[in-house]
């Protein structure tokens, strides 16, 4: 009997064990996304024909006694926003409908040669949201609905990685982050969302919305799954120039890392369940040798420079689409207008804004004091998934630190509920330094079981 | 009642989308500033640059979005970097062999 919500370390032992083939494991979760999924718009598109393709010569490993290792003949889906060889690529945009690439993203290539079964492709906020969504169905699959209650909305941009994850249609998936993408909907879905330090991932084949702040990384259901994708998707690329040469080790190294904590303001957010699983958190941490010291980022608008970031760069690298005639197909007209004022970006701001990542390294002074930040992910659960996303984010809070502008790696794990949604908090860490974020977040995974709640 | 943010406020918080909620506490703390004039003419000069007319709904989103843009190059300027002749943006060089045709 598979548990749709097996972690891809049970799959794999059942695979070995000959319990379930690779071939069974795909249909079981292919009907799972033919329904849960599509109720909740999760899906892009199916790739039956080439995940059973896959899952036969993963079979044929086993029956041989030569699998590939511990991701080999598990299932995994992908954000809409990686090429796959010969399927649809349509970046959630109604307007690149027909759009096919004859090649697969380096991420995609390194699951599969690993042995995985790739399975579908999953939906996504339209281009990842480059132009200032405010709603929910903002992408061609309509709105993502997040795992846990089919009234909210799954987080975005990467939707469906989220909601398809946490529903049991995929053992894990691949998201992308530009500011937010990965920790978002593995907040409100319940998940452990990794996402690597800039450099980690090549983005050879993935959509860009920003060359300067883009990763990609896995959602899954426990740190652990999310680590075993990571160390297979993560390493040099000659197609991604900023990949790093140095080898990714989330082997654990020195003492037990001192954690700091930022100020955070739960009674104006209106947030108390929030307050209360994060003291919870701390605690439970504490009781595994952690210890805790208040930290502040140095004050620089750091938001401002995202915000012209996406600006120059999405317009630059989707600019023939915004001026072609099927610009207006977008299903968001908030898109559709920023799109097109953020063509009107000075180039005096964009480097102002690119020389501002060189002054905000000054952020770097608080690893001094210790070696992650501990903050919630958002102050609040999913919210609804109907009206302006704009209205509803008024008292969530977030990361308003310089990490995606200096693109530290990071973790979104699920630490409590509110009204029975799942609450995240994200531990990040210095650049190169992924292990630290794992490290933390196994040792928290042990010791507590926010992380085995399923959303039925 | 929610306190209202911008859209692009909304963005840096969520979606693409920011978890950043933006701006340091104690600008945060301080009364928002209106957003900056835009004339007919700044919006008729964005929709030029598309292929068509935009349409009713996102003409009216329009402006809010070319306010939401000039007020990020008007935040910016609050944030005076030092004028610079030292490296800033980098373009590493790649040996020819390392480049593909």
């Amino acid at each position: 009997m598979i548990s749709p919500y097996s972690t891809v370390g049970e799959l794999g032992k059942a695979l070995r064990a000959k319990k379930v083939s690779s071939v069974e494991l795909a249909r079981f979760y292919i009907a799972r996304l033919s329904s849960k999924g599509k109720e909740h718009n999760a899906v892009a598109e199916l790739t039956e024909d080439l995940a059973l393709k896959q899952a036969k010569a993963a079979d044929s490993r086993f029956a041989s006694g030569n699998p590939k290792g511990a991701l080999d003949g598990i299932p995994f889906g992908v954000k809409d926003l990686l090429a796959t060889n010969g399927i649809p690529t349509r970046w959630g945009s109604p307007g690149h409908s027909d759009q096919v690439f004859h090649f697969d993203a380096t991420p995609v290539a390194r699951l599969q040669d690993a042995g995985g079964v790739l399975i579908a492709k999953l939906a996504m906020i339209e281009l990842a949201g480059g132009g200032n969504y405010d709603i929910a169905g903002a992408s061609a699959s309509g709105p993502g609905l997040c795992a846990w209650d089919k009234t909210k909305w799954a987080g975005g941009s990467s939707s469906g990685s989220g909601a398809a994850t946490a529903l049991g249609c995929v053992p894990y998936s691949l998201g992308s982050e530009t500011a937010g993408s990965i920790v978002c909907p593995s907040s409100f879905n319940g998940l452990t969302g990794f996402r690597p330090g800039y450099g980690r991932v090549s983005r050879h084949g993935a959509m860009a919305l920003c060359w300067t702040l883009d990763r990609i990384g896995p959602l899954a259901r426990n740190v652990e799954d999310a680590a075993l994708a990571l160390l297979a998707i993560a390493g040099q690329d000659e197609n991604d120039p900023t990949t790093f040469k140095e080898k990714l080790s989330l082997r654990q190294r020195g003492p037990k890392p001192k954690i700091g904590l930022l100020k955070e303001d739960f009674a104006k957010n209106k947030a108390q369940a929030c307050e209360k699983a994060y003291h919870e958190t701390i605690d439970a941490l504490k009781k595994q040798g952690y210890e805790f010291v208040d930290v502040e980022y140095p004050k620089m608008p750091y938001d401002v420079a995202i915000g012209i970031i996406v600006d120059a760069e999405g317009t630059s690298a989707h600019e023939n689409f915004i001026r072609s005639d099927r610009f207006q197909s977008m299903a968001d007209q908030h898109q559709v207008a920023g799109l097109a004022a953020a063509l009107e970006t000075k180039a005096v701001d964009y480097l102002w804004a690119m020389r501002l990542k060189q002054e905000a390294l000054k952020a770097n002074a608080i690893w001094q004091k210790c070696d992650a930040v501990l903050t919630p992910t958002f102050y609040h659960g999913a919210p609804p998934a109907v009206g302006s996303l704009n209205d509803s984010f008024a008292l969530y809070g977030g990361d308003s630190g310089p990490s995606n502008l200096l693109g530290w790696p990071a973790i979104s794990f699920m630490n409590g509920l509110e009204d029975k949604l799942p609450l995240g908090i994200t531990v990040m860490a210095p650049c190169f330094r992924e292990d630290v974020c794992y490290r933390i977040v196994r040792d928290y995974q042990r010791a507590t079981t926010w992380h085995t709640l399923r959303p039925e | 009642m929610p306190q209202r943010i911008s859209r692009r406020e909304l963005v840096r918080r969520t979606a693409i989308g920011a978890v950043a909620l933006a701006t340091p506490a104690t600008l945060r703390a301080q009364t928002p500033t209106p957003p900056p004039p835009v004339s007919d003419e700044e919006l008729l000069t964005v929709e030029k640059e598309l292929a068509k007319p935009l349409n009713p709904d996102a003409k009216k989103l329009l402006k809010a979005a070319v306010e939401n843009s000039k007020g990020n190059s008007i935040a910016r300027k609050k944030y005076r970097l030092e004028d610079c002749s030292e490296v800033a943006t980098v373009y590493p060089v790649q040996p020819r062999e390392k480049v593909k045709p």
